[in-house]
């Protein structure tokens, strides 16, 4: 019993030992000197400010790239599980008789997680040695051009009375879904592509089922003949805010619907019997993904094949089932990360910038207190009350940063979501923002743990040597400053002499001298050479501010408007000190503005620039046939004039080239009279313009333009003569006829109307390689018209055009034009691309890397003007007290700080112009990365008068602020300012 | 000569001057209480009394740093309650000079330059202010040290730059407030000499100090108690 005593009293003690920790932890946590502290913050306004605001800047920033990447990873990646109209299928090994499907489908639909199953049959896959190949012929002609291939679904009668047949009637169907008869349903972008609409027949479709394995090659063949569009659906292409990475799923375009009982129709035996002999059909099965953990991919796919799994032990016969989401989930995962690294490269110029901004703040914080801490020290503080007070101010500010931060993070993301292109913000899709506003852990604690991490360092740093200077030193509020490493050691002159390198690279491009340096070397240069830039630019900028002003001084002080107090500002400009800093700050924040303004506009140029150079004119029209269709397309309501565009291959020595002409002596005309149709490049060739490239052709119809691709591998030079190897049309043996002094006029980078091509000839050259192939008297054809498979357009309102004219356009040319394979509209793509919310953000990226940047600025301006006009009170005074009016005053500081800030605007733009033209090569990776278009080059677009403005903006920003501040100093009692040292 | 007064006529007249701080509310201070005092071209007064008696509140106000809460500050006989903020800086420019105890000179400028501040600010300019910051220079014994910046100079030279910078543009009264407060007592000696070479030149001067030695050196010793001024004979009589 005493020992069970004393073991309780053990326990007991040791409980309460516990509890004492416990209690004496929390008492070390000093609570009640929160009020003190916030009184504190309240009572430094300014100081407070400058480090909220770098803490709600890196904050919201960080945590707005978070929630933006996190939601735009949602929104696609629910797209795939969205889009996918069944998630699983099971088929039965060895016998796949419909009434066994039928009973393992009924017996899967018992399960509560499953939603619905269907019978289906199509291609399976070629794990199972079979392939199908299916031709659509549209029309009864021999012409193998106008074949399709196409993968047919075979779907049962229930197909469209469950959820599985919801996902095709979601995407714009039109029509029936009855396909109980020679029907089927097919894309809208199928039936665009031959001018069909629901209602028409299409011809027939070929069936044809490959087997192969080692021991049997054997081919099953199935015909359809004469079957009706009962309906058509608009296959995913691109959606809003999506990426396009849903391809290959059951819904895409190249799918075509018909009912099962087709394949009992006569001419399908052979089909059918193989497409069951290699185990074809299947039980296509959805899943109710609220059952599911779907929110996490890795799981959700996971719990997907462990039902698989379930299924499958319990079922009776040998079944197999198949994960249909699990490839294009964990590619969506491949391409996220990728996506991740982009946005934080793209986003580090204003990381870094607001880092800077928030060790910036803490160091003014710190300086405020300087004489504070002096005192304090002198009062018998010690170096560890004094340190606890900043601790505990600054976790204050954190907490309320943070929070703040974070809020406006989620205003950040929504706002990217909703750009349509560089600073184009439409807040429409007020749903959207419903589904930002959700707390993202990882969104808050990643952010605020680098900020926190950041505010430990700089604090323990800058917190220790303040609090241990020199009493006197603190009184008197002078320091001997100490210039930084960084600075001391010309570091910065020599990162940013370093950086010219890849400015001298970009020049070179420029200039299109040919330099070997191999495209990894380039790369690194583009990725590494604009943060050296930049940090360098900015850091010399410093040097810079302080420079022209001084050099400038003698012509600004002998403006009459300073006379009266050119004396204080000679001082003004000589003394500077924290003032380069914030020169620093305004150099980094402008210099970010001016590249999300410059990449912005150049990412928006390129879009449009790529749109004009795929469709080449106002209109593209594509012919199944070569033919002349001007009259036909001229007759068109709305159309004005047409541009045929023929292309050929011809060899030259061992070398294939793609030859392309189009009509250039109209369009020589058309460009005479300032009317060209096609939408020509200022780059389409290297040293020539397009009249110039168009007038040398005319002038030497035996010139050529080729690719600078097809130069290197003919190991020829402009201005060398080549031969061109004709082949006769009717020889069997492949003889040619040799066309001699052919001459490289020039190089062409792209042509209008997005053709691949080796090269540019004339439309005479053409027409006379046609004669010469049917040896033909060349001379008789010269004066031929250019047959063509593509047509260029000018329509006759061009850009006032209304949608409705362009339906009607549409609509004739889907319905009354023979032989159009396709056609595409600029203004209509060029309306889109307007309007279509950014799927990868990059210009919503830009937006706010631009947005963040101005308010840096202004933050910057007016909380640093602030502290230095603080500074610079009892200087103010003693000035008063010897006669300097307000007015005086005011003209001082305005005018000291107008030469430095100007100087660091124009700086600001500088530096920005370079590290655009650096970044141009990392935006060049990014679009090829992202899918897009590459072959044109990424012309960066300087606009001079965006520019002007937000550096005018900066500037008359900064007047402002520092107008602000002068005010209180200004207006300060002179009796008590005289004193304060 | 605009500042030149006859010996008779008072360069600063203060009737019945009051100050309150924080009037009306609890922690109302009631500084001076009714002080009549004048000052004629020429005089040199020391004005003394206890740490927080109003001495350098009363020299604030009638140097036009500050307001009165009562009475009338009269320099030239132009009163400064009836001034506006331009008419105070002007009369600051033209008839007042400012010795502080910090000297307060700009850092960044030479001797020369501090003292050509005020002349531009007063409208002189080039050469004219140049030569008068020379001359102001050589009269306070620094003309070799015209490039000199305020590091380069001792306390003692940075205080007669900055008399030389109060008296640029010839005022008829200078204030100092404790402008030996920041130098040793042989330094300090120096700068009184040079008040009494500017007095005996017709500059009046009124000086706040706490150092009776260097206050006996002035014409006359003034005494600030209880917010009342007396002349240090009738405090001592009356003590």
């Amino acid at each position: 019993m005493k020992n069970n005593n004393n073991d309780n009293n053990n326990n007991n003690n040791s409980n309460k030992n516990k509890t004492k920790g416990k209690i004496e932890f929390y008492k070390r946590i000093p609570l009640e000197t929160i009020p003190n502290t916030f009184y504190a913050i309240f009572r430094n306004k300014r100081r407070s400010m400058a480090m909220l605001s770098g803490i709600v800047l890196s904050v919201t920033l960080l945590s707005g790239i978070f929630l933006y990447n996190a939601e735009l990873k949602q929104n696609n990646y629910d797209g795939i599980v969205e889009n996918y109209p069944y998630e699983v299928r099971f088929d039965i090994i060895g016998n796949e008789t419909y009434s066994e499907l039928s009973k393992l489908s009924n017996n899967i639909s018992a399960d509560s997680r499953v939603t619905d199953t269907t019978i289906m049959a199509s291609e399976y896959s070629n794990l199972r040695n079979n392939w199908l190949d299916t031709y659509l012929i549209p029309k009864a002609t021999d012409e193998i051009e106008e074949y399709m291939e196409v993968d047919p679904i075979f779907v049962d009668d229930d197909y469209f009375t469950g959820p599985i047949g919801e996902t095709l009637l979601s995407m714009d169907f039109k029509g029936e879904t009855d396909l109980t008869g020679q029907y089927v349903i097919i894309s809208e972008q199928f039936m665009n592509h031959y001018g069909f609409k629901i209602g028409d027949t299409i011809h027939s479709i070929n069936f044809t089922q490959n087997i192969y394995n080692d021991e049997v090659n054997q081919m099953n063949f199935g015909f359809l003949p004469n079957l009706t569009i009962r309906g058509s659906y608009k296959a995913i292409l691109y959606e809003e805010f999506t990426m396009d990475i849903v391809g290959g799923s059951p819904v895409d375009g190249q799918k075509i619907y018909l009912s099962l009982d087709r394949l009992n129709d006569e001419n399908m035996t052979e089909f059918n019997e193989g497409l069951h002999a290699t185990g074809n059909f299947y039980v296509a099965v959805k899943i109710d993904v609220t059952q599911f953990n779907v929110g996490d991919p890795t799981t959700f796919n996971d719990e997907l094949n462990q039902f698989i799994n379930q299924i499958t032990r319990d079922y009776d016969l040998d079944i197999q089932g198949f994960n249909m989401i699990e490839g294009p989930i964990m590619g969506f995962q491949f391409f996220s990360i990728f996506i991740t690294i982009l946005y934080v490269v793209l986003a580090i110029p204003v990381i870094l910038l607001s880092l800077y901004l928030l060790n910036f703040g803490l160091e003014m914080s710190l300086e405020e207190r300087r004489r504070l801490i002096a005192i304090k020290k002198v009062q018998g503080a010690s170096s560890k009350q004094i340190f606890s007070e900043l601790q505990k101010e600054t976790v204050l500010l954190l907490i309320v940063g943070s929070v703040i931060g974070y809020l406006l993070g989620i205003i950040a993301a929504w706002s990217i979501s909703s750009i349509s292109g560089f600073m184009e913000i439409e807040f429409t899709a007020t749903n959207r923002f419903l589904d930002f506003f959700r707390f993202d852990l990882w969104a808050f604690i990643l952010p605020v743990g680098l900020v926190s991490l950041i505010l430990i360092i700089v604090t323990y740093k800058k917190g220790k040597t303040f609090i241990d200077q020199e009493v006197t030193e603190g009184v008197s509020r002078r320091e001997v400053k100490k210039e930084k490493f960084f600075k001391r050691n010309k570091l910065d002159v020599v990162l940013f002499v370093a950086s010219l390198s890849g400015l001298v690279l970009v020049i070179i491009d420029l200039l299109k001298i040919q330099v070997q340096i191999s495209g990894f070397t380039r790369f690194m240069i583009f990725l590494f050479m604009p943060f050296i830039f930049w940090i360098g630019g900015s850091s010399v900028g410093s040097r810079v501010v302080k420079w022209i002003p001084l050099k400038l001084e003698a012509i600004f002080l002998r403006l009459p408007v300073f006379r009266d107090v050119k004396n204080v500002i000679k001082s003004g400009l000589k003394r500077r000190g924290d003032i380069e800093r914030l020169a620093v700050i305004i150099i980094m924040t402008l210099s970010i503005a001016s590249l999300a303004t410059i990449q912005g506009n150049t990412e928006e140029t390129q879009a449009q620039r790529n749109i004009q150079w795929q469709i080449g004119a106002d209109w593209q029209i594509n012919f199944v046939d070569e033919g002349d269709f001007h009259e036909t397309i001229n007759n068109i309501s709305g159309f004005e004039d047409s541009l045929a565009i023929n292309q050929m291959y011809l060899r030259t020595l061992s070398f294939y080239m793609q030859l392309t002409a189009i009509e250039n002596f109209k369009e020589l005309d058309n460009m005479k009279n300032g009317t060209p149709i096609a939408m020509w490049q200022p780059d389409t060739f290297n040293t020539y313009t397009p009249q110039n490239a168009l007038q040398a052709l005319y002038d030497n119809s035996n010139g050529i333009f080729v690719s600078q691709d097809s130069l290197f591998v003919l190991d020829a030079k402009v201005g060398d003569v080549i031969d061109l190897r004709i082949p006769i049309s009717e020889s069997s043996t492949g003889e040619t006829i040799k066309l001699e002094d052919i001459k490289i006029l020039g190089i062409v980078n792209q042509l209008p109307g997005g053709t691949m091509f080796s090269a540019f000839i004339s439309q005479k050259l053409f027409l006379e390689i046609q004669a010469l192939s049917l040896q033909l008297d060349a001379n008789t054809y010269e004066n031929n018209t250019l047959n063509g498979t593509q047509y260029l357009v000018r329509t006759d309102k061009e850009a006032a055009i209304t949608t409705e004219e362009i339906d009607q356009i549409q609509l004739t040319l889907n319905t009354e034009i023979d032989g159009v394979s396709s056609h595409r509209s600029y203004y209509e793509e060029l309306e889109d691309i307007n309007t279509t919310k950014e799927g990868y953000g990059i210009t919503g990226l830009l937006s706010l890397n631009f947005i963040i940047s101005l308010v840096a600025v202004l933050v910057s301006a007016f909380s640093f003007s602030a502290i230095l006009m603080e500074r610079r009170k009892h200087e103010f005074a003693i000035l008063r007290s010897i006669g300097a009016k307000k007015s005086h005053i005011y003209k001082m500081a305005l005018g000291e700080n107008s030469l430095m800030m100007l100087t660091a605007s124009i700086w600001g733009i500088f530096i920005g112009v370079g590290i655009s033209y650096l970044f141009n090569g990392v935006f060049i990776f990014i679009n090829m990365i992202v899918g897009g278009q590459i072959s044109l080059n990424r012309t960066v677009v300087i606009p001079g008068l965006e520019l002007v403005i937000i550096s005018a903006v900066t500037f008359i920003g900064m007047m402002l602020a520092t107008l602000l501040s002068v005010k209180s100093a200004a207006n300060q009692d002179l009796s008590l300012a005289t004193k304060v040292v | 000569m605009e500042n030149a007064l006859t010996h008779t006529e008072n360069v600063l007249q203060i009737k019945d001057l009051e100050k309150k701080f924080n009037e009306g509310k609890r922690n109302e201070v009631y500084v001076l209480k009714g002080i009549d005092f004048q000052m004629k071209p020429g005089d040199f007064f020391a004005l003394m009394g206890p740490s927080g008696c109003g001495k350098s509140t009363l020299l604030n106000i009638v140097g036009g740093l500050l307001e009165s809460t009562k009475g009338t500050v009269e320099i030239k006989n132009k009163r400064l309650g009836d001034m506006d903020d331009n008419d105070l800086t002007e009369m600051r420019s033209k008839n007042i000079g400012w010795v502080f105890q910090s000297f307060g000179l700009i850092d960044n400028l030479t001797a020369l330059e501090n003292i050509i501040i005020p002349l531009n600010l007063a409208g002189i300019y080039d050469k004219e202010a140049e030569t008068r910051a020379n001359e102001l220079l050589k009269l306070v014994g620094l003309e070799d040290r015209y490039d000199h910046f305020p590091d380069g100079l001792s306390g003692g030279q940075q205080q007669r730059v900055a008399i030389a910078r109060a008296l640029a543009n010839d005022p008829v009264i200078l204030f100092a407030d404790e402008p030996t407060g920041n130098l040793d007592t042989s330094t300090g000696l120096e700068i009184i000499a040079l008040f009494k070479e500017l007095s005996n030149m017709g500059k009046s001067i009124l000086m706040v100090t706490h150092d009776v030695s260097l206050a006996h050196a002035s014409d006359q010793v003034f005494i600030l108690r209880n917010g009342k001024v007396k002349k240090e004979v009738e405090e001592i009589t009356s003590i």
